[in-house]
C-alpha cells in the first residue's frame, strides 16, 4: 500500500505494517507467559529467565523492525518493545489488548506528515518534480511577453545585436512580408548587416525557388479535395508572385500557377459567392487577387459583399443564396 | 592527408613563422589559400610551418605545390578527441573549478580565463589525461555542471552534444602538442585564434593574426541561419527574449574565442578600414590594429591597352557564376542598360561549372530578356587577354572581402561599378585619409540593385572623358596603395621586428 493509495482511499485503509505489530505484540505474549511458566515450574535459575526475557524481546524486535523502510512510522513498534522489554508478560498482553485501540490510520498520518512538512517549510517538490517544472516552463512561448517589434523597425532603428537576430529569425522563418525588411537591411550602413543581409537573401532566394517548384509541382495542383486548401495554396503563390525577392521568371510561374488552380473554381459567380462565403483566412486574398487579375470585376464585388455577410452571420448568406446572388 | 610535393629535408628545424590556419591551405582552394601561399612565397627568405585545422581525416589532396621555404604541414584535427569511454572511475578533485574556468572561458573569454583553463587542466593532468578525462565520469559530472549553470531549462540531450562538440574542439586545441616558431601567425580567430593565444602564453613568442573576413561574424551569420542548431525554446518572433539557448551557446563562445585571440595576439591585422569595427566591438584594442591591404604584381598589366572610345561597349563582370556573384543582377543590369545602349556588351568571364544550375538559371534569365547577342559567359580564360576590349568592369557580389579583380582592373586602368562589399569602397573611393585626394575610380552601388548599376555604367559608357579620369584615378589608387611589394614588404618588416622583440625577451630572460 503506498501513501498515494492512502491518500486515495481515505481513513479506512490502513498500513500492511499494523498487522506485524499485532503479530509481534501475540508473539511477545506467547514467549512471555512461557518464559514465565519455565521460570515457575521448572525453577529454572533467574539469569536463564531474564535471558530468555531478553531473547524473546529481541524476536519481537526482529519481527517489528525487520525490512522496514526508514521513512515508516516506528512509534508504534517502539511502544510495544519497550511496553514488553519493562513490563514482561504483563506489558506484552497490555500491547496485544491495547493494540486495535491504538492503531492509527497511515492515510492521515500521511495527510499531516505533509502537513507539518509544509508548515516547518522542510520538504518542497522533489529535484526531479523541479527540474520537470523548469523545464516546462522555461521553453515554452511566453504569451505574456510584449508584442514582438516589427522587422522593419529593428532594421532601421535597433541595436546591431537586435538587427542581427532578426535577420537570423528572417532567414530561419521567412515569410514574403519580411521582404521590406531584409531589402532595408541590404541598405544599411552597417557593413556586417549588410554582409548577413545578403547571406539572407541569398538563402531565402533559394528556399523560395524550391517553394514555388512544390507548390506548382504537378501532382499537386488539382489534387485537393478541400476547397479550403487549394485557396490556401493559391493565396500563398500570389503572396510569392508579389514578394520582390522572387525573380521575375518565379513571379510569373507563381502568378500563372494560382490562376490554374482557381480557374476551375471559380468559374461562375455562384461560385465566387459560395467560396467567398467561406471562413478560412486564406480564402478571400487568394479569390479577390484572381478576380482582379481575370478583369472580373462585377465578380470581385460580389465576392466583396459575400465575404462582408459571412463576417455578419451565415443566415444572411444564406437568405442572399436564396434570392440568387446573380441577380 | 597528404601534401603533394616530397617532404622537404628541413623538416626538424622550428619554422621562422608557424601559420595556423582553419578549413583552407593547402586542401581547398580560395582566397585565403591563395595568400597564404602568396604570403610564403613573397618571403623566401623566411621559413614557414603551417598547423592546418580540420574537423577530421579526409581524403583531400593538397591543391598547392609547397614553397621551398615551407618546411613543414602538421594538422589538428578538432572532432577527433577523446579516448575509448571510460564506465567506471573516481572523478578527480577540483572538477569544480574547472568547470568554472570553462565556463568563463566559452561566455567571456580572455587570457585569463585561458590561463585558468589551462592551469586547471595542467592539474587534472596528474591524475588522468585529458583524452580520457573527455570520455569518463568527470567528463559527465562536468557537463552536468555547465548545464546547471547555463541553460537549465533546455534540451539536455542537445546540450550534451553541442558542449562535446565545443569542448571536443576547445580540448584538441589545449591538448595538441605545439610546434615551435619564432612567430606565430593566425589567419582567423575562432579555433585557429585560440592556438595562436595558448602559443602566445606557453611559449612567450609573438603571435600575430591577419583576418581577412571576421570570422566571429561569419560564425555567427551561419550560425543564426542554420537549420542543424536546434531551437529548444520557443522564443517566437521576440528579438529581447533573454532565456538562453543552443544558438547562442555557439556565438557566444566563438565570441569569446575572438575574445581570447584579440586579446592575446600583439597585432591585429585585417585587409580593410571598415573589417576593424567589428574586431573593436569584441574588445580589440585599438594600439594593436592596423591594415595591410592585399596587393598585386603591377608589371602584369602594364602592357595592356584600354579600350578605345570607338570600341563597342562593354561591361564585364569577371568571377565565378554563383549566387554569391549575384550574376543575376548583373544580367538584370545589363537589360536596362541596353535600352539605352543598343550596341551593349556584357562579359560574364569566369568558370560556370561550380553551381550548373545557377548556370542554367543565368541562361534562361538572359534568354527570356532576348539578350543573346548582348550577354556573353566565357568560362574561364586568360582576363589579361579580356582586359584590353572591356571599358567598365563591374561587380555585383552579395559578399567580398577585398577582391583582387578590383585591383587587377584598377593597374589595367579600367573604371569599376561594385556593390557595397568588402573594400570595394576603400579601393574605388579612396580611404578618408587619402592626401592628396586620387579621385573616384568608378562609382558604388546598394546591392541587388540593377538600376544604379546600370545608371553608373552607362555614365561611364557614354562619358569618355569621365570614364579615363576615373580608370586613371583607380591605377593611381592600386599603384600607391595596393602592390604586391607594399603587402609583402609590411610583413617582412613585421616578422623581423617580432623576432627581434621574441630574441630580446629571451635573452632578457623571458620564455
Amino acid at each position: 500500500m503506498t501513501l498515494a493509495a492512502s491518500d486515495q482511499h481515505g481513513t479506512a485503509v490502513f498500513s500492511r505494517w499494523a498487522s506485524r505489530e499485532t503479530y509481534g505484540a501475540a508473539f511477545a505474549v506467547i514467549g512471555e507467559i512461557i518464559v514465565v511458566v519455565q521460570a515457575f515450574a521448572a525453577n529454572v535459575p533467574s539469569t536463564w529467565t531474564l535471558a530468555a526475557h531478553l531473547a524473546v524481546v529481541a524476536s519481537v524486535a526482529l519481527i517489528l523492525f525487520s525490512g522496514r523502510p526508514k521513512a515508516d512510522d516506528l512509534t508504534m513498534s517502539l511502544t510495544i518493545l519497550l511496553i514488553v522489554m519493562v513490563a514482561g508478560p504483563a506489558g506484552a498482553i497490555a500491547s496485544l489488548v491495547m493494540r486495535p485501540f491504538i492503531k492509527k490510520p497511515v492515510g492521515r498520518s500521511a495527510i499531516l506528515r505533509a502537513w507539518y512538512k509544509r508548515l516547518s517549510n522542510a520538504g518542497g517538490v522533489g529535484p526531479a518534480t523541479a527540474m520537470h517544472d523548469r523545464v516546462a516552463a522555461g521553453r515554452v512561448l511566453r504569451l505574456d511577453a510584449p508584442a514582438p517589434d516589427s522587422f522593419l523597425d529593428v532594421i532601421e532603428n535597433g541595436t546591431l545585436d537586435e538587427r542581427q537576430t532578426a535577420l537570423g529569425l528572417m532567414a530561419r522563418k521567412f515569410h514574403p512580408d519580411f521582404a521590406p525588411a531584409l531589402e532595408a537591411a541590404l541598405r544599411s550602413s552597417e557593413p556586417v548587416v549588410r554582409v548577413q543581409a545578403a547571406a539572407v537573401v541569398a538563402r531565402v532566394r533559394g528556399d523560395l525557388k524550391v517553394r514555388i517548384k512544390s507548390l506548382l509541382a504537378p501532382d499537386q495542383i488539382g489534387k485537393e479535395a478541400a476547397p479550403a486548401a487549394v485557396f490556401a495554396r493559391a493565396s500563398e503563390l500570389y503572396r510569392l508572385a508579389g514578394c520582390t525577392l522572387v525573380e521575375e521568371s518565379g513571379r510569373a510561374l507563381s502568378r500563372n500557377g494560382a490562376k490554374r488552380l482557381l480557374e476551375d473554381v471559380l468559374a461562375s459567380t455562384r461560385q465566387v459567392a459560395e467560396a467567398s462565403a467561406l471562413p478560412d483566412p486564406d480564402t478571400a486574398p487568394a479569390i479577390e487577387s484572381f478576380l482582379l487579375r481575370s478583369g472580373r470585376l462585377k465578380d470581385f464585388r460580389v465576392a466583396r459583399r459575400v465575404k462582408t455577410l459571412a463576417t455578419r452571420g451565415h443566415y444572411r448568406v444564406r437568405l442572399l443564396k436564396s434570392h440568387g446572388v446573380n441577380a | 592527408m597528404q601534401l603533394s610535393a616530397a617532404p622537404n629535408p628541413k623538416t626538424a628545424a622550428p619554422a621562422d613563422v608557424c601559420l595556423i590556419v582553419e578549413g583552407c591551405y593547402p586542401y581547398v582552394p580560395g582566397g585565403v589559400s591563395a595568400w597564404i601561399d602568396w604570403l610564403m612565397r613573397s618571403l623566401p627568405e623566411t621559413s614557414f610551418s603551417v598547423v592546418a585545422l580540420w574537423p577530421k581525416p579526409s581524403a583531400m589532396k593538397s591543391r598547392y605545390t609547397p614553397p621551398d621555404n615551407l618546411i613543414k604541414v602538421e594538422h589538428l584535427y578538432l572532432q577527433q578527441f577523446g579516448s575509448a569511454p571510460v564506465i567506471r572511475g573516481a572523478v578527480p578533485l577540483g572538477i569544480e573549478h574547472l568547470s568554472e574556468a570553462l565556463t568563463r572561458l566559452t561566455t567571456q573569454g580572455g587570457v585569463l580565463a585561458l590561463s585558468e583553463v589551462m592551469q586547471e587542466l595542467g592539474l587534472m593532468r596528474r591524475t588522468v589525461s585529458l583524452d580520457q578525462l573527455f570520455n569518463s565520469p568527470a567528463a559527465w559530472q562536468l557537463v552536468q555542471e555547465m548545464y546547471r549553470r547555463e541553460m537549465p531549462y533546455g534540451s539536455f540531450l542537445h546540450y550534451f552534444w553541442a558542449w562535446r562538440a565545443l569542448l571536443g574542439g576547445l580540448f584538441s586545441v589545449l591538448e595538441y602538442p605545439l610546434p615551435k616558431a619564432k612567430v606565430y601567425h593566425t589567419i582567423s580567430t575562432g579555433y585557429a585564434g585560440l592556438l595562436a593565444a595558448r602559443a602566445r602564453l606557453e611559449s612567450g613568442r609573438p603571435a600575430i593574426l591577419t583576418e581577412h573576413g571576421i570570422y566571429t561574424n561569419e560564425r555567427r551569420i551561419e550560425l543564426l541561419m542554420a537549420d542543424w542548431v536546434a531551437d529548444t525554446i520557443d522564443k517566437g518572433h521576440a528579438l529581447d527574449d533573454p532565456r538562453f539557448d543552443l544558438r547562442d551557446m555557439w556565438v557566444r563562445a566563438f565570441e569569446a574565442y575572438a575574445r581570447t585571440c584579440y586579446e592575446a595576439t600583439d597585432n591585429v591585422i585585417t585587409l580593410y578600414g571598415d573589417n576593424q569595427q567589428p574586431q573593436r566591438l569584441l574588445g580589440a584594442d585599438e594600439g594593436k590594429l592596423s591594415v595591410i591591404a592585399n596587393g598585386i604584381d603591377l608589371s602584369r598589366f602594364t602592357s595592356i591597352q584600354q579600350a578605345s572610345d570607338s570600341a563597342r561597349p562593354t561591361i564585364a563582370l569577371i568571377g565565378r557564376v554563383v549566387p554569391i556573384k549575384d550574376v543575376k543582377t548583373f544580367i538584370e543590369s545589363a537589360r536596362l542598360l541596353k535600352s539605352r545602349i543598343t550596341n551593349l556588351r556584357a562579359w560574364v568571364v569566369g568558370p560556370t561549372d561550380e553551381d550548373a544550375e545557377y548556370h542554367r538559371e543565368c541562361l534562361t534569365l538572359v534568354a527570356e530578356h532576348g539578350l543573346q547577342e548582348t550577354v556573353i559567359f566565357t568560362g574561364p580564360v586568360n582576363i589579361l587577354d579580356y582586359l584590353g576590349q572591356i571599358h567598365v568592369m563591374v561587380l555585383t557580389s552579395l559578399s567580398e572581402s577585398q577582391p583582387l579583380v578590383v585591383l587587377e582592373a584598377g593597374a589595367a586602368g579600367i573604371p569599376f561599378v561594385a556593390t557595397d562589399v568588402g573594400s570595394c569602397r576603400e579601393i574605388i573611393e579612396g580611404r578618408g585619409d587619402e592626401i592628396p585626394y586620387l579621385g573616384a575610380g568608378g562609382a558604388i552601388t546598394h546591392l541587388a540593385a540593377a538600376n544604379e548599376i546600370a545608371d553608373a555604367c552607362e555614365v561611364l559608357l557614354t562619358g569618355h572623358a569621365k570614364r579615363r579620369a576615373a580608370g586613371e584615378a583607380l591605377r593611381a589608387r592600386v599603384a600607391t596603395r595596393y602592390t604586391s611589394i607594399q603587402a609583402a614588404g609590411a610583413y617582412r618588416a613585421l616578422y623581423a621586428d617580432l623576432a627581434g622583440r621574441a630574441t630580446g625577451s629571451s635573452r632578457d630572460g623571458g620564455a
